[in-house]
């Protein structure tokens, strides 16, 4: 332990005042005092006053240029103010607010930039209450495929290209920096993280970002102003959504597999017994149409009785009132069938309606001494019929009805995290379709 | 929330296996309870409730 804290750096910002070797200027076109925090590698300095921008490499402090704004931005950090952000100590000595034009709208955002002697330079940028730390890679990405590269194992896909161009500048920075620079920047996202590409006629840098909530920031630099909100959702915002999405796919898989397992366990092991069976036959002239079946005998538990019906109707039809008694009770359970099948031809085209045979199921029929009485209905002469009963016969009804059940959920985080995706892709140069767009175009065709 | 899910598939299962256990079906019947042992003997006495004339 000991010899690892002798063998660490401390990256800590020297605290007093005296240690750290803040130079102190007066602006040349204003007189305004100003601080040089960046040590030998701050290049440029902007006066908060005037809006001068002077060279700081001069001895003279030539002015660069001088910009006018019409609103003076305050820095959310107040540029001087020192935090310990993820671990390193920082110093904010730099701030400037970007802009890009999409489509003729100004989407304008600040950026912080951060110092510390030993840990170099970083960002923060803040657009609409979003944050992300921002850093130079130490790697050239690797370009995929056309409009993805891939970095620590990541692959970032495009979001946006655009010219950015700097609106306000204020504090120190690196390089000379000048109001009206433009650069090409090119953003590809893989949330939390963010890949740049900016693009100078001078140089070309690959910067990465990491999403991070305004609240770590405020705690790290002791800001007492209020966290912005945020607002809209940020390229490279994580989803909450998509952990939990994730989770309850697995979930849904795992009581898939087990209501699978129950079908099939329930399918061994159900009886399907035909437990009585016999013939009929129906005469318009009979005065008593009504037939009462053989007492047959239900066992097991309470479970379902199918009826299964077949008729000799050729372009007629039959309609059978059925109940099934329990002798030993008088209960009966009441239910009504029509067996119907009409075929032909018309305009050379065959035909048919209906069908010769019928299914009715009655559930949960305790056990019990049965007998089924019919009554038939009918318009033709004569036909025959006939009647098998099947006890505890296996369904796949309920298993699909669990099925859909169980997706109810994913299918609604599914989309929900859908729509945070259509949310952020929104503002990149992919849109995603909106879901209404399918509906809306599927009812069109 | 997937918690909430978790008891929720809990349940789901539960009423599948009570469902499949009874032989649980969406088809409905009417229940007529203590009718007359003579329908045996005279099936003609017993109307059903789904007496009627019924074709489409």
């Amino acid at each position: 332990m000991d010899g690892d804290r002798a063998g660490a750096i401390n990256t800590a910002l020297p605290d007093a005042p005296g240690t750290l070797k803040i130079r102190t200027l007066q602006c040349p076109g204003c007189g305004a005092p100003l601080s040089v925090r960046g040590l030998e590698q701050t290049q440029s300095l902007a006066c908060g006053s005037c809006g001068s921008i002077i060279d700081i490499t001069d001895e003279n402090l030539r002015i660069i240029t001088t910009f006018q704004s019409k609103i003076k931005y305050q820095p959310l950090i107040p540029l001087g103010t020192r935090g310990k952000l993820r671990g390193d100590a920082f110093e904010a000595i730099g701030y400037m607010r970007r802009q890009i034009t999409v489509e003729g709208v100004d989407y304008e955002w600040s950026e912080y930039l951060l110092f510390n002697p030993y840990k170099g330079f970083r960002w923060l940028s803040e657009y609409n209450g979003h944050w992300s730390d921002i850093k130079v890679t130490t790697q050239i990405p690797k370009r995929q495929r056309e409009g993805a590269f891939s970095y620590l194992g990541r692959t970032f896909l495009h979001f946006q290209t655009a010219e950015a161009r700097v609106s306000y500048v204020l504090g120190e920075f690196y390089w000379l920096v000048e109001v009206g620079e433009i650069c090409q920047v090119s953003d590809f996202v893989s949330p939390p993280f963010i890949l740049s590409f900016e693009q100078t006629e001078a140089e070309a840098t690959w910067s990465i970002g990491e999403y991070i909530e305004p609240a770590v920031i405020w705690k790290a630099f002791g800001l007492k102003s209020s966290v912005p909100p945020k607002v809209g959702i940020a390229p490279n915002q994580p989803s909450k959504l998509a952990d939990l999405s994730g989770q309850i796919w697995k979930w849904w898989g795992i009581f898939l597999l087990v209501a699978f397992l129950v079908q099939m366990i329930f399918l061994l092991l159900s009886g399907n017994r035909l437990v009585f069976q016999d013939a009929f036959a129906f005469h318009l002239a009979d005065k008593e149409k009504s037939r009462v079946t053989e007492i047959f005998e239900l066992t097991g538990r309470p479970s379902n009785v199918v009826v299964r019906s077949k008729a000799d109707v050729n372009n007629s039809w039959i309609y059978l009132n059925l109940a099934l008694i329990n002798e030993e009770t008088g209960n009966a359970y009441d239910f009504g069938r029509e067996i119907s099948y009409y075929h032909g031809r018309d305009g050379g085209e065959a035909w048919s309606e209906g069908s010769p045979s019928d299914e009715a199921v009655l559930p949960s029929i305790p056990a019990g001494r049965y007998y089924l009485r019919i009554e038939p209905e009918a318009e033709v002469a004569s036909l025959n019929y006939s009647v098998q009963i099947y006890r505890d016969v296996p369904s796949w009804t309920f298993f699909f009805l669990t099925l859909v059940g169980l997706s109810v959920f994913p299918i609604f985080y599914w989309w929900r995290r859908r729509t945070f995706e259509y949310y952020r892709w929104s503002e990149s140069d992919h849109p995603m379709r909106s879901l209404s767009s399918y509906v809306s175009r599927s009812s069109e065709e | 929330v997937l918690k909430l899910f978790f008891v929720y598939g809990l349940l789901i299962l539960a009423l599948f296996c009570y469902a499949d256990y009874r032989g649980v079906s969406l088809t409905s019947y009417d229940e007529v309870k203590n009718l007359p042992k003579s329908i045996r003997n005279n099936p003609g006495s017993y109307r059903s409730m789904y007496q009627r004339y019924y074709h489409k």
